[in-house]
């Protein structure tokens, strides 16, 4: 049995094959869902961080703005028309009040001084601790072309700056508001107030953001350029421009564009420094221009997807594991009682009907097949004593018949030449019984050195009582041959014999002749048999058909009429019983008297035991090799005149 | 601190304009006009003999900005010692928003200076060292920057597609040297646009305050494209198209110190232009000394704008189709169309010759 046959390999192999392909296609799809989940989740917390961090920012830059447009507010409101100390004043609350402020600028056009105050541009900023002052004015410098001042000026509205590096390493940026004053000509531009601000809570707030491995968070200007990026040497140094083109990826410099366009948005985005597939989310800033970036990182994606599906595969696999050994174990429990129950039945098939079979262990199956096994064992054993004891009846029974059969042939003369000291007649018969022991017999005797007589005859049934009644039947015929040699009395007397406490009602057919050997008168009778054959010397056949009686034994008190002819010299007599002219071929066809007639018309003149010889193989032809139904028994007689007579 | 820190504030702005003196305002001038320093200056000189020491000669030189691309040769001849072979020990200074260089040259800062030829003209001329002659204050040792860069940019959106769009638009430009150029454009136009004083940056174009700016064509203009704006939006004008291009970058030195110092002068000249060669041939490894002496100085900088410099001044020096032995030459038509441009513009009332402002033409031939 080879291992794939084994009914625990099948089961081990179907299951464990079945389960692992219903788990491979659970995580497969489990992948897919866990994937599509979350790459939207992701997709949604890279942007939702990204409009997170600029709420955050916007929320502090908000507050500035307000103090700030505060001051302009407060200043409008006076028309400038105020002290400068208490300008200087509201410069040094704005700072104490607000610890990221470093410092604060009032700056008017010079046109428009209103003359009492000393300096035009007075900016209070921190100084160890304190504030100082001095006059943006001073040495000759002229403001109103710098960024702080000249774009509020033309744009005429609040402006953050671009955030710059103030030495060493602060970042800081400039928040101008325009003040107006009202004119002739309604309200028209008179300076600004701005707000240097350290953004030093500005890196922190970004690197707050929770953007997992490979993630981070950005910042840049509306004119792409990076104020906060987790890589510190390209911070004021690039914009997203000069990276691009840096890199020549004309793909950098549009997805830059667009960040800078003042709408928010998410892409998909390659890093063509870190080859790394990401998101990229983008979130203007409602305060300053700038534009708040969060780069996500797919990475992510796929080491959180494979730690999930490692999980599930764990957990699979673990089940799988246990499915194993639980199969094993069932499997175990079949075939370990029918692997026991097959060795067992090997011994028994050697014939070891005692050999142990294994104990059956509770109710199932295998227990049934075990006990049905050792049910069958146990008929097996009295089957073969009982098959012993059959056989040994049958081989005393076999033997006993071969005797019956050896008896059977020793009841008929059997000895041929019969008479070899006498040519004035040949004489052969043959008694082949279908079975050891038959109903037919033949027999022939002389009753003087001139009379011989023939008898042929056929009891009813077959086997041991026809044998019995053939042995009776051949007893009385050659009694009452020597009470009268009369072959009509001599029937009618074997008939009453037999006839007389017949209860088994057996019958049967006998013909009988006594042939005077001197001259071939025969004289014969016919009880029931069939007709015997004269073939003359001239060459042609005559049946003997009368005179015909009834067949002997079945009631007494019949007569039989005896009939007679002459022989010529060479003529022959067959006589034969109903096995030859009945003998069958497979399809069942007889063969028949005509076949007969033929058979015997064939013949050229041959000795006795040649013509049945002949005879019997014709009929064996035509049996072809079908079985004996019944005893086939032929006599054959032929007279020689020319022989002188002498004695038996 | 507080100075600093309003610069600062500039200083952002500056990283996107930075290529000029921001200090030519009229005020500083002035400040500048009460230095006299040819005397001052030439005592400072070493060994005023022309005997060439064992010892180098040091020589500060003040750089008109910081540190960029448009200092390289100079970085250059220092980097691979073309100074040092020259007898040379030379230190340099970058001037800033708060230092002019041309002030440097003449508080005694420094022995040479780099400058543009306008503003250097105007100084020269304002030195009261020269008033009443026709000597000027400040010689020329070379004219390092031959090919104007100056330009305007304008914005398409804004309606600017020709310079007859400008008329009575806000244009911001410099003050100073360079206003020549372009008073002289719109005149040649016949338009009066709005002019808005320019310092060091163009935030205020990119946020389109005004509907051009002024632009070197090696720095603003780049940089207005690293802000993500792309060529086909803008409408360029170069003022060299319009026959108003004026040469730029020179090196210069007080009067008085050149009277005695010929020799080292044409050293300088010779190692600097020697150190643009240099640069010319070996472009990516100059960049990588510009931006270490960026990064030095805490300037912002990076490698494709400092490129992108690199290659327009190049092409400013070794202008195409022109011979080599013009190279660090000041022209005479172009010494004349400069001098003519500010005579008209009325910064300028009388102009030194040619041979007086620069005296090392022929010996450096």
């Amino acid at each position: 049995m080879s291992r794939m046959q084994s009914i625990r390999t099948r089961m081990l192999f179907w299951t464990v094959g079945v389960s692992g392909l219903i788990l491979a296609t659970l995580i497969a799809w489990s992948y897919v869902s866990v994937r599509t989940r979350l790459e939207m989740e992701m997709i949604e917390r890279t942007s939702f961080q990204a409009e997170l961090a600029a709420n955050k920012i916007d929320r502090i830059l908000s507050t500035f703005q307000g103090v700030v447009q505060g001051l302009a507010i407060a200043l409008e409101a006076e028309g400038l028309d105020i002290s400068f100390e208490r300008v200087r004043g509201m410069q040094s609350t704005a700072l104490r009040d607000n610890p990221e402020f470093y410092g604060v600028a009032v700056a008017i056009l010079p046109s428009i001084n209103p003359g009492r105050w000393p300096d035009p541009a007075p900016y209070v900023h921190r100084s160890k601790g304190s504030f100082d002052y001095y006059s943006l004015a001073g040495g000759g410098r002229n403001y109103i072309g710098e960024d702080w001042f000249s774009i509020p000026h033309y744009l005429n509205k609040a402006r953050w700056s671009e955030p710059y590096l103030e030495p060493p390493d602060v970042k800081m940026v400039t928040y101008s508001v325009p003040i107006h004053i009202q004119g002739p000509e309604g309200p028209r531009f008179a300076g600004v107030v701005t707000c240097d601000i350290d953004l030093g809570w500005m890196d922190g707030t970004i690197a707050d953001i929770a953007l997992g491995k490979g993630g981070y968070g950005f910042l840049i200007s509306k004119n792409g350029t990076y104020i906060s990026h987790p890589m510190k040497q390209i911070v004021f140094n690039e914009s997203v421009f000069s990276m691009a083109e840096e890199s020549r990826d004309p793909n950098l410099r549009r997805i830059g564009q667009r960040m800078i366009s003042g709408v928010s948005g998410l892409i998909d985005f390659m890093s063509s420094a870190r080859e790394e597939k990401s998101w990229l989310a983008w979130q203007p800033l409602k305060t300053a221009d700038w534009i708040m970036g969060t780069i996500k990182s797919k990475e992510e994606l796929r080491l959180s997807i494979i730690a999930q599906i490692r999980t599930e595969a764990l957990v699979g696999l673990s089940g799988l594991i246990v499915l194993i050994i639980a199969v094993w174990l069932v499997a175990q429990s079949i075939t370990g009682p029918v692997r026991e129950l097959g060795k067992a039945s090997k011994i028994l098939a050697l014939g070891d009907l005692d050999a142990m079979l294994p104990r059956p262990r509770g109710r199932d199956e295998v227990a049934q097949l075990t006990n049905a096994f050792s049910a069958m064992r146990d008929s097996l054993k009295r089957h073969i004593v009982d098959l012993a004891n059959t056989t040994a009846a049958r081989e005393k029974m076999n033997s006993e018949l071969r005797i019956a059969h050896d008896i059977q042939m020793d009841l008929v003369p059997k000895t041929f030449p019969a008479f070899p000291n006498r040519d004035d007649m040949d004489i052969f018969a043959i008694l082949d019984p279908a079975r050891e022991v038959g109903g037919d017999f033949y027999d022939f005797f002389m009753l003087d050195p001139d009379h011989i007589v023939l008898a042929i005859g056929d009891v009813s049934g077959k086997g041991v009582p026809a044998a019995l009644f053939m042995a009776v039947t051949r007893s009385f015929l050659r009694s009452e041959f020597r009470v009268e040699p009369d072959p009509g009395r001599t029937l009618h007397r074997v008939n009453d014999e037999l006839s007389e406490g017949n209860d088994s009602c057996m019958f049967v057919t006998l013909f009988c002749a006594v042939v005077r050997l001197s001259d071939g008168f025969v004289r014969y009778a016919n009880g029931g048999h069939n007709p015997p054959i004269r073939l003359h010397d001239d060459g042609s056949l005559e049946w003997i058909s009368t005179p015909h009686g009834m067949a002997c034994g079945a009631s007494s008190g019949v007569e039989y009429t005896t009939g007679s002819f002459h022989l010529n010299p060479a003529e022959y007599i067959l006589l034969y019983t109903d096995g030859i002219t009945e003998a069958m071929n497979p399809d069942l066809v007889l063969y028949g008297e005509d076949r007969l007639a033929s058979c015997v018309l064939g013949m050229d003149r041959p000795t006795c035991r040649d013509a049945l010889g002949t005879l019997m193989d014709d009929v064996r032809a035509h049996a072809a090799g079908a079985e004996q139904s019944d005893d086939i028994t032929m006599l054959m007689f032929r007279w020689n005149a020319s022989t002188p007579r002498g004695g038996a | 601190m507080a100075m600093a820190m309003k610069d600062g504030s500039d200083g952002t702005s500056m990283r996107l304009a930075d290529r000029r003196n921001p200090r030519s305002s009229p005020v500083t001038l002035c400040i500048v006009g009460m230095l006299l320093l040819g005397p001052i200056l030439s005592s400072n000189s070493q060994s005023p003999g022309v005997s060439a020491p064992k010892l180098p000669t040091t020589i500060r030189v003040a750089l008109q900005w910081k540190p960029q691309s448009q200092f390289a040769g100079f970085y250059m001849a220092k980097a691979k010692d073309l100074y040092r072979a020259a007898g040379l020990d030379v230190r340099l200074h970058h001037a800033d928003a708060t230092h002019n260089s041309l002030d440097m040259l003449r508080d005694g800062g420094a022995e040479l200076a780099t400058s543009f030829l306008a503003d250097a003209l105007i100084a020269a001329c304002k030195n009261p060292a020269s008033a009443g002659t026709a000597l000027p204050g400040i010689v020329q040792v070379a004219q390092v920057v031959r090919r104007s860069n100056l330009m305007l940019v304008a914005w398409k959106d804004l309606g600017i597609h020709s310079a007859a769009d400008l008329d009575g638009r806000r244009v911001s430009y410099w003050q100073g040297g360079f206003s020549s150029s372009y008073e002289a454009f719109f005149h040649a136009r016949g338009i009066r646009p709005l002019p808005i004083p320019q310092y060091y940056s163009v935030n205020l174009f990119l946020s389109r305050g005004v509907a051009a700016c002024a632009a070197m064509e090696y720095n603003e203009y780049d940089r207005i494209r690293q802000a993500g704006i792309d060529e086909d939006q803008l409408s360029v004008f170069l003022m060299r198209d319009s026959g108003l291009g004026l040469p730029e970058d020179g090196i210069y030195a007080a009067a008085g110190w050149m009277a005695h110092n010929r020799e080292t002068a044409l050293a300088f000249r010779r190692a600097t232009m020697a150190g643009w060669a240099y640069a010319r041939g070996h472009v990516e490894e100059t960049i990588d000394v510009v931006l270490a002496e960026a990064k030095k100085s805490g300037v912002a900088a990076n490698r494709s704008h400092e490129r992108w410099m690199l290659g327009h001044i190049l092409a400013s020096i070794f202008v195409k189709g022109e011979s080599p032995e013009r190279i660090g030459a000041l022209d005479a038509v172009d010494f004349e169309k400069t001098v003519d441009l500010l005579r008209r513009d009325g910064l300028l009332d009388r102009a030194p010759s040619l041979s007086a402002f620069a005296p090392m033409q022929e010996s450096a031939r």
